[in-house]
């Protein structure tokens, strides 16, 4: 296999090298956006979390420019890792078949945790992209007990008719809340999170404004609270991700392990 | 009690400047086991400091500059009386201590336990996890930048065998301290999903820690990257912790350089 022109190809693709300056790219890239950001050259960008990213470039995409080159550049660059990663997993995948192979048990345990590592990272790739562009989010309407939040696929829209929140404060700014929504084109009722035709529901805290008047001086303020609105998804990216972290914390502690038991080895 | 713990911190620090001092101005006497005291002294007055705001506040500092750099000077405080004893390197520890004392500086004034205050959610394991794994790896992450410090000044004195130890030390750090990044952002990662209902948020932080997590992946492959000189893993070293210090100073810094060029612009 090493010698075929497709592997050479894959070799090339998945190189370290590639890899070192595609990520001090995109760290530049990232470390950019923060700097914009906190200079507030552009407020839209936190509009972003109100919506899935193929809505946002629909709504806002031709007015904020600079967003949404910042974001084309974005999605290139972690492509391009991807396939960068996705090679190097191939790569790996071979190398571990032969050392299988030659029965080096410690070399194999090292390689497969090295292995495991990078793979975790692609699936985060993977999920966080299906995430991003699969679903809906809600506009930014918070959810309040007797208020209806629309959804494109449900004109009539879902009017929340139970909302308990714990008062336990280190529950959490999400406080573990119990929520039901009754859809109001079937008039069938559910509890969040949980599925209802085709769609996973689930509620996100966000930081709301809301300006408060001090009664005594009569002067406005305004105030950071946090509210709770709906998250609609297609897919239920929960579970994966919890196992890619579980991959990619096993692979690292592993790897470590490793490391010090050759170390201590050669010495 | 209530400015105890506050000014024991202030203690501490100031022990470890005279032990700087001591050692920048007594060059040639040996003065081991002096130094040792004084470390020793100080971490002792440094951990009555930090337990004392345990206790009066109820949990770790965490949260705000003014506050977790109580435990990261800790952190770095151990790895530097361990580096003393071990290696006894005069200038890798002065440049700790001077890490030390700017980590002290950024985080000044240190309020007193009674004006710490913390956000709604904060509070409990998920946070607390969170936090404290990320300040090991931002602990780790300025001893990389002490150790690369040490390499350029060392390098400049033609010592080809330490410099080869400590590039040696600088590797196995950072990847120790991308170890211990990634697992806070895990950590951090489950606990957004349990108590905000989601993982990724567009905002400065979790932008920043993109960049970090992929600068010092970059670093981690570094030795397997041909034909890229010595210099590349001390420079990433330095530039990975300054803008990480950057962060932590609060960030409105960048105002003032986009201020300034907008106005060349103009």
């Amino acid at each position: 296999m090493e010698n075929s022109k497709i592997f050479r190809l894959i070799e090339k693709t998945g190189s370290v090298k590639f890899f070192f300056w595609l990520s001090i790219i995109i760290s530049i890239h990232f470390y950019t956006a923060v700097m914009a950001l906190k200079a507030g050259i552009d407020p839209k960008f936190k509009t972003l979390n109100n919506h899935i990213l193929i809505d946002w470039l629909k709504i806002y995409g031709s007015d904020h420019i600079y967003i949404t080159s910042w974001l084309f550049i974005a999605f290139v660059l972690v492509s391009l890792l991807f396939i960068n990663m996705f090679a190097r997993i191939i790569i790996e995948l071979d190398n571990l078949f032969d050392v299988y192979m030659k029965s080096n048990k410690v070399l194999f345990i090292k390689k497969a945790s090295v292995f495991l590592v990078h793979f975790s990272v692609v699936m985060l790739v993977v999920i966080h992209f299906a995430s991003s562009v699969s679903g809906y989010k809600s506009q930014g309407s918070v959810i309040k007990k007797g208020a209806v939040v629309t959804h494109p696929k449900n004109s009539k829209g879902l009017k929340c008719v139970e909302l308990k929140r714990t008062a336990d404060v280190s529950a959490g700014p999400r406080s573990a809340p119990k929520i039901v929504l009754k859809d109001e084109l079937t008039n069938q009722a559910f509890t969040v999170p949980g599925w209802n035709k085709g769609f996973y529901y689930r509620v996100y805290a966000d930081f709301v404004p809301k300006i408060i008047k001090n009664p005594e001086t009569g002067k406005e303020r305004k105030v950071k609270t946090i509210g709770l609105k709906l998250m609609v998804s297609e897919l239920n990216v929960l579970i994966p991700l919890i196992f890619a972290s579980f991959l990619c914390f096993a692979g690292l502690f592993t790897h470590l392990l490793m490391k010090n038991r050759l170390i201590a080895g050669e010495k | 009690m209530e400015y105890f713990a506050k000014y024991t911190y202030f203690f501490a620090m100031m022990l470890y400047a005279s032990a700087f001092f001591v050692m920048y101005f007594k060059k040639n006497i040996k003065i081991y086991s002096s130094i040792k005291s004084i470390f020793i002294a100080a971490l002792a007055v440094h951990t009555i400091s930090l337990f004392s705001y345990i206790i009066l506040c109820g949990y770790v500092p965490m949260h705000k500059r003014t506050q977790y750099m109580i435990p990261r000077t800790w952190g770095l405080s151990i790895i530097l009386v361990y580096t003393w004893i071990k290696y006894e390197s005069r200038l890798l520890t002065k440049i700790m201590i001077f890490t030390v004392l700017a980590m002290f500086f950024i985080g000044f004034p240190v309020p007193a336990p009674s004006e710490f205050d913390v956000m709604p959610g904060f509070i409990g394991i998920r946070p607390f996890l969170w936090f404290h794994i990320y300040d090991i790896s931002v602990v780790l992450f300025a001893y990389c930048f002490c150790l690369s410090i040490a390499w350029f000044l060392i390098k400049h004195e033609n010592s080809e065998g330490n410099a080869k130890s400590l590039m040696k030390r600088i590797h196995s750090i950072t990847l120790w301290g991308f170890v211990f990044f990634t697992l806070s952002q895990i950590a951090g990662s489950a606990w957004a999903i349990i108590d905000f209902g989601d993982y990724w948020h567009w905002k400065p932080m979790h932008l920043m820690s993109v960049a970090i997590w992929m600068f010092y992946g970059a670093m981690v492959h570094v030795k397997y990257v041909s034909g890229l000189s010595k210099k590349v893993l001390p420079v990433m070293g330095t530039i990975g912790f300054l803008c990480v210090m950057w962060w932590g100073i609060y960030h409105d810094f960048s105002k003032v350089i986009v201020g300034y060029i907008k106005g060349v612009l103009s």
